[in-house]
């Protein structure tokens, strides 16, 4: 079903309103293009590419026309410049690619409350735990986030970013999470080449982004958004709920440089901490001064875990490499079947490549591999499939 | 010796060809499905699908690896011949076509599944629309969205090209259980329903008629 008045909208701005004229460019008659406005025929599924094309409709539009909500794009980015155009063309790219697979995937249940007119930290940060229902002195947790959000229906989906044009440097000013939304369809993307607990605040970020409804984000509203995250993972009521615990990092004469490094090591056990975030929670809660000696210890524990601290990238994407194709199809055999919930992305292309719900070109393109080799591994996947459905329906299997 | 590609003529109806289609010719009776005067129109071929074959050349290639070097090269010299020359678009035409393609590829039904296709992709089916010609393409994706660009007629396949030949007289049921043999053997297979049709177009007599 079309959008009509959408559709009467671009006649009267194209066509100033001539109905004629736009019949003649659509090459239909004067009479079939009145009972379309009036619904009184229904417009045959292959004229809709050429209303589109008489009316020189942008991609945007032609989803208008067919009534499906624009996608919005809003990036976290190291350095807080807004995203490069050629990032955001792939991101915006990507993310289209699952939202068309499939249709009804992603909708946000009901329950999760959205587009919220929110400043101040507390409100905002509560509202995403009554959101999560997690309770405000739990820190949100890798593990806690993923489940909650996953029964919400919103799917983090881990992205090896720099493979995949997602992000044009390795450094500083970089993409490294971005929150795709269509309509009440909801998708939030995180780079691989992010350790967990920078994740954990990603994921925080983009909800914050998520609730406040933000389209084009300011630096005051990315600020809040980081106070915000900061608030979930190092919530203060935790803080102030576990005086005696925390003491050890908020007097340095008391306690020795091997007491910090032990009650942290316990600390990042139970959470994704980092010992530079928690620096920063202590110093905004008032804990800690901003150059004191207990602020600088921290910071100079960060280098120390740091060392050991493995990426989502190191941990399960080793395998993914376009450039290496025996490697890249066991990745998408064996690796993809560890961990449903981290490689989700993966899972969906390939089920989508093997039933025909995205060209074997298009996972070429995705994947950065030659559409050859793409359309080969597809059918390698198909034939696995058959051989599987094969097995369910022998008789013998069931034996 | 490489021969200059076919001007296309505006009163001819042409069937583009896809890489998937070309190559199944290519085993399959190459000497009548490349020959045949197909009632859907002339065959033609887009120097982007050349390039793809000519990339299934490389050492590394999955397709070098399947069907070996003579067969490919073989593929390229058949479908030399019907090279068209199809007068690029201007970018911004292309553009054009490109971004409304993008947009029905989300499926016009919330139920329906939706068609992510690649450049590559678009470009065939900007070609089919803009010279009003078929696409032959085995490609489920391609089609499906090809269905909303193009007339539902003129979405081919491989199979709908045996049937055209078979119907002509021009294969003999041997010859085509042979060759779908050889098809198979090569790691190619019929799509479910083409392969219906063709069994259909052997046999005639024996094909149940729906109520």
């Amino acid at each position: 079903m079309l959008n009509i008045e959408f559709l009467q909208s671009k006649i009267d701005q194209k066509f100033s309103g001539k109905v004629i004229d736009f019949a003649k460019a659509v090459g239909v008659s004067k009479q079939a293009a009145y009972d379309w406005l009036n619904q009184k025929s229904s417009i045959e599924e292959r004229r809709v590419f050429d209303i589109a094309f008489a009316l020189d409709l942008d991609e945007a539009e032609t989803e208008a026309l067919i009534g499906v909500p624009q996608t919005v794009l809003c990036f976290r980015k190291k350095g807080m410049d807004s995203a490069d155009p050629v990032v955001r063309e792939n991101s915006v790219n990507l993310a289209n690619t699952f939202f068309k697979i499939d249709a009804s995937s992603y909708i946000l249940k009901d329950s999760f409350t959205l587009d919220v007119r929110a400043s101040e930290l507390g409100t905002i940060a509560k509202l995403i735990r009554q959101n999560l229902q997690i309770d405000a002195n739990i820190p949100l947790t890798f593990k806690l986030l993923l489940s909650e959000l996953n029964r919400h229906n919103i799917c983090v989906f881990f992205i090896p970013f720099s493979r995949l044009g997602l992000s044009l440097s390795k450094s500083s000013n970089r993409e490294v999470a971005f929150t795709a939304r269509k309509g009440d369809r909801m998708l939030v993307f995180v780079d691989t080449e992010r350790t967990k607990d920078e994740a954990v605040f990603d994921i925080c970020h983009e909800l914050t982004h998520i609730l406040l409804g933000h389209v084009d984000p300011s630096e005051d509203d990315e600020r809040l958004c980081n106070n915000s995250a900061q608030e979930l993972v190092y919530p203060k009521k935790f803080f102030e709920a576990h005086p005696n615990e925390l003491e050890v990092f908020s007097n340095a004469t008391k306690h020795s440089w091997a007491r910090v490094y032990e009650k942290f090591a316990q600390l990042s056990r139970d959470f994704d901490w980092s010992p530079k975030g928690l620096a920063l929670a202590l110093r905004d809660y008032g804990f800690i001064g901003k150059s004191s000696h207990e602020f600088r210890r921290l910071l100079t524990l960060e280098k120390t875990f740091a060392k050991g601290r493995k990426t989502v990238d190191e941990l399960f994407f080793q395998r993914f490499d376009p450039s290496a194709l025996d490697t890249l199809e066991a990745f998408f055999s064996d690796d993809i079947q560890k961990d449903p919930d981290i490689f989700r992305p993966m899972i969906e292309l390939k089920d989508a490549a093997a039933f025909g719900h995205l060209s074997s070109r298009k996972l070429a393109e995705i994947l950065t591999i030659e559409a050859g080799d793409a359309d080969e591994i597809v059918r390698s996947w198909r034939s696995m499939h058959d051989e599987s459905q094969d097995d369910l329906n022998d008789p013998k299997t069931e034996e | 010796m490489t021969q200059k590609p076919k001007s296309k003529q505006s009163s001819t109806r042409l069937v583009i060809c896809d890489s998937n289609v070309i190559i199944m010719m290519s085993i399959f009776k190459p000497s009548v499905m490349f020959k045949c005067k197909y009632t859907f129109g002339e065959l033609a071929v887009h120097k982007s699908a050349i390039t793809e074959i000519e990339r299934w050349l490389r050492p590394d290639s999955k397709k070098l690896k399947k069907f070996g070097k003579p067969l490919i090269e073989d593929a390229l010299r058949y479908c030399s011949s019907l090279e068209t020359d199809f007068q690029e678009p201007a970018l911004a035409e292309r553009e054009k076509y490109h971004r409304i393609m993008s947009g029905l590829e989300n499926g016009l039904l919330a139920a329906e599944k939706g068609m992510p296709t690649s450049t590559v992709d678009k470009d065939l089916l900007l070609y089919a629309k803009k010279h009003n010609a078929s696409l032959a393409t085995q490609e489920q994706t391609l089609r499906s969205l090809g269905r909303k660009v193009i007339a539902h007629d003129r979405i081919l396949s491989f199979e709908d090209l045996v049937v055209d030949a078979i119907r002509q007289k021009l294969l003999t049921e041997s010859e085509v259980r042979s060759d779908i043999d050889t098809l198979t053997r090569m790691g190619e297979s019929l799509r479910t329903d083409g392969q219906h049709k063709i069994e259909a177009a052997l046999n005639p007599r024996n094909v149940v008629k729906k109520t």
